[in-house]
């Protein structure tokens, strides 16, 4: 594996503006991708998953406010984008798998109109053009008769056919980092593994750059380089998928992989006490104190800075400080 | 093609049960409510026998179901019975008020789904900025205040002291009405060849068909501003976004669509509640409606024109549906073809 660096996100801040105030989201997230590296995202809902994966590509709710932070394509910085090089970015670049296939395609459009025009703005492409690459993409999906597909609206197509059909989209031209943001949270159990399978044996396939976040925690473990675990709006450990899921080092970490139900396990695991903080009113220093059964004083004075306990494993918390 | 014919068919096969239950209670309502319509046509100091001869006229002599029965029999001879109140045809009545106010209310209609969509799409593009907030003002005042406010103050800036438009009215002093063919004025003008005539109805019709407009018209401009800005959130919109599909694109397709399948549903009521609004507005502009018959017939509780005018008004809400279900089923494919 290359190190050459795609993506670099550094203490990136970001808050939604509501009636109720603004809720401090993202409360320094920091992730690297490498060229063709898989890297996982793993954090209870709510932890800010979306809200860092929307930043990249800037396609954050308008009410979002980004505070502070930067995130590096390259290199450049994609907040200080012009229109016309995010516009290069989101049509060439990087593409995006939405959590929620229903939601992400317009109930109004045909599929077909919906590729056309991604396709016909990115490549600048004729209407027969277009249509091919957009039936190569529908196939590349595994979708069964992609001609009919591209003629369906996406009432008529089932939840996984979506699911493949929004892959489809992300597979069109060819890209160098895709972001699938929790692809298979919304699916039925049965259609969960086949596309999972499908979207790890493109990714392996194409080696593209992948940002794999979910909730799938044995999913995630089996297909990605890295990962990264996020709580509260802060990644709080992150290094070989392998090392953090074998020697989970975060308290946090730690119950989170305790949660996971085992086939063979007697009784289902307690699960986390306490909730993920309100962020109109987050708390102070280590967001996850409250919830922390081996709190210290300092936890909640200041944020812990992040200690390399083993070779490229990182940890953010004040137990593994010196 | 052929499945927007079949859809269509059927909206109309739903409607006729629909009309019939309403014709069956108006022609109840018109005879039970208190008021005897032979003694109110006979006038106060008519003979008894004079008001009995207009009762057996009328057929109130008769039991209420055999009433009906007749009534419905000479409807399908084109006879919707004898108004006291105009001593002829209520058939001949709606022939003749009726075009006139079709005319204002198609115009009005147009006024309506004009003005909505300019204020609405500039208010929606615009969300929470200087011109959504003259839009939001503009859309405050036009439903708050009546048609009528309206009209009188039209008339007094824009054809008293600005004298644009005519008063009232529907030709100028001098110009021969073209000879009636359709009823309708302005198709009869052109039939006949008169273009200035027709010029000057349109111009007759200005006035009246934005004041009856105004109404309606702010409440859809909101409907799609709402719209709007509802769907600019969704993450159907954050797909197409991410894509790099140009944001005017994105506006005036992936958003603007799914934002007038509600607007269009309101905007077919609102027309078709215009026949019932014009009554002040066709008043005070003197415009020889239907409204104005509606209303001049209620008042002497003539029992036939009654029954007439709400089936008439049933009968428009009853298109504006239809055409309201063709559009939406055009625009929302989920909806036409669910229901085949």
């Amino acid at each position: 594996m290359s190190k050459e660096v795609l993506l670099e996100i550094k203490n990136l801040h970001v808050g939604y503006k509501t009636h109720m105030g603004v809720s401090h989201v993202l409360n320094g997230v920091n992730l690297t991708v490498h060229k063709g590296e898989r890297v996982g995202v793993i954090g209870e809902s709510g932890s800010g998953k979306t809200t860092t994966m929307k930043s990249i590509l800037r396609i954050l709710p308008s009410n979002a406010i980004i505070k502070k932070g930067e995130i590096f394509y390259k290199g450049k910085n994609v907040l200080e984008m012009k229109e016309d090089e995010l516009l290069n970015l989101r049509r060439k670049k990087i593409s995006m798998i939405f959590q929620d296939p229903t939601s992400a395609l317009n109930p109004l459009f045909k599929v077909g109109q919906i590729m056309l025009d991604i396709i016909k703005y990115s490549y600048k492409l004729e209407d027969e053009e277009a249509k091919e690459m957009a039936l190569k993409a529908l196939k590349e999906a595994a979708l069964p008769d992609p001609e009919r597909v591209f003629d369906s609206y996406p009432f008529q197509l089932s939840g996984g056919m979506r699911q493949r059909v929004c892959i489809a989209l992300a597979l069109i031209g060819d890209r160098e980092l895709i972001i699938a943001d929790e692809p298979t949270t919304n699916l039925d159990v049965t259609i969960k593994a086949q596309v999972l399978n499908l979207l790890t044996s493109l990714v392996r396939e194409k080696n593209v750059g992948w940002i794999f976040v979910s909730q799938a925690l044995g999913a995630v473990r089996e297909n990605v380089d890295r990962v990264y675990v996020m709580y509260a709006g802060n990644i709080i450990e992150w290094g070989p998928s392998r090392k953090v899921f074998s020697n989970p080092l975060h308290p946090y970490t730690q119950k989170l992989l305790e949660c996971v139900p085992k086939l063979t396990g007697k009784e289902f695991s307690k699960g986390i006490r306490g909730r993920i903080p309100n962020y109109f009113k987050p708390p102070s220093g280590c967001r996850f104190h409250p919830r922390c059964d081996y709190v210290l004083d300092e936890c909640k004075k200041s944020v812990p800075e992040a200690v390399e306990v083993e070779h490229e494993h990182f940890v953010a918390c004040n137990l593994y400080r010196r | 093609m052929r499945a927007i014919w079949k859809y269509i068919w059927k909206r109309v096969l739903y409607v006729i049960p629909t009309l019939v239950g309403l014709s069956i209670l108006i022609f109840i309502l018109s005879r039970v409510l208190p008021g005897d319509p032979a003694l109110m046509a006979a006038g106060p100091n008519a003979p008894k026998w004079v008001v009995e001869q207009i009762r057996h006229q009328l057929r109130l002599d008769k039991p209420l179901w055999e009433q009906y029965y007749y009534w419905l029999v000479d409807l399908f001879h084109g006879d919707l019975g004898y108004s006291t109140y105009t001593k002829r045809s209520v058939t001949a009545d709606v022939i003749e008020y009726l075009p006139a106010s079709l005319q204002l209310i198609f115009m009005a209609a147009l006024f309506e789904i004009g003005g909505a969509l300019a204020l609405g799409i500039i208010a929606g593009r615009y969300a929470y900025r200087l011109p959504d907030n003259i839009v939001r003002v503009i859309a405050y005042i036009g439903i708050s205040v009546p048609s009528f406010v309206w009209g009188l103050l039209f008339q007094l800036v824009f054809a008293s002291l600005i004298p644009l438009f005519p008063t009232h009215g529907m030709y100028s002093y001098g110009t021969v009405p073209p000879p009636r063919v359709t009823g309708f004025s302005l198709i009869d003008a052109l039939i006949a060849g008169q273009f200035d005539t027709f010029v000057d109805i349109l111009w007759h019709m200005v006035l009246p068909a934005f004041a009856l407009s105004l109404g309606a018209m702010a409440q859809d401009a909101r409907i799609i501003r709402a719209g709007m800005v509802e769907n600019t959130e969704k993450e159907h919109v954050s797909l197409v976004r991410a894509y790099g599909i140009p944001e005017r694109v994105i506006f005036s397709k992936y958003i603007l669509k799914p934002s007038l399948v509600p607007a269009v549903t309101v905007m077919g009521m609102d027309i078709a509640s215009l026949l019932g609004n014009a009554f002040m507005v066709e008043l005070i502009f003197q415009w020889p409606g239907f409204s104005r018959y509606g209303i001049n017939v209620m008042l002497n509780k003539d029992i036939n024109g009654i029954v007439a005018v709400v089936l008439v008004i049933g009968i428009l809400f009853a298109i504006a549906n239809i055409i309201v279900d063709v559009v939406v089923a055009y625009l929302d494919p989920r909806i036409g073809r669910r229901s085949q």
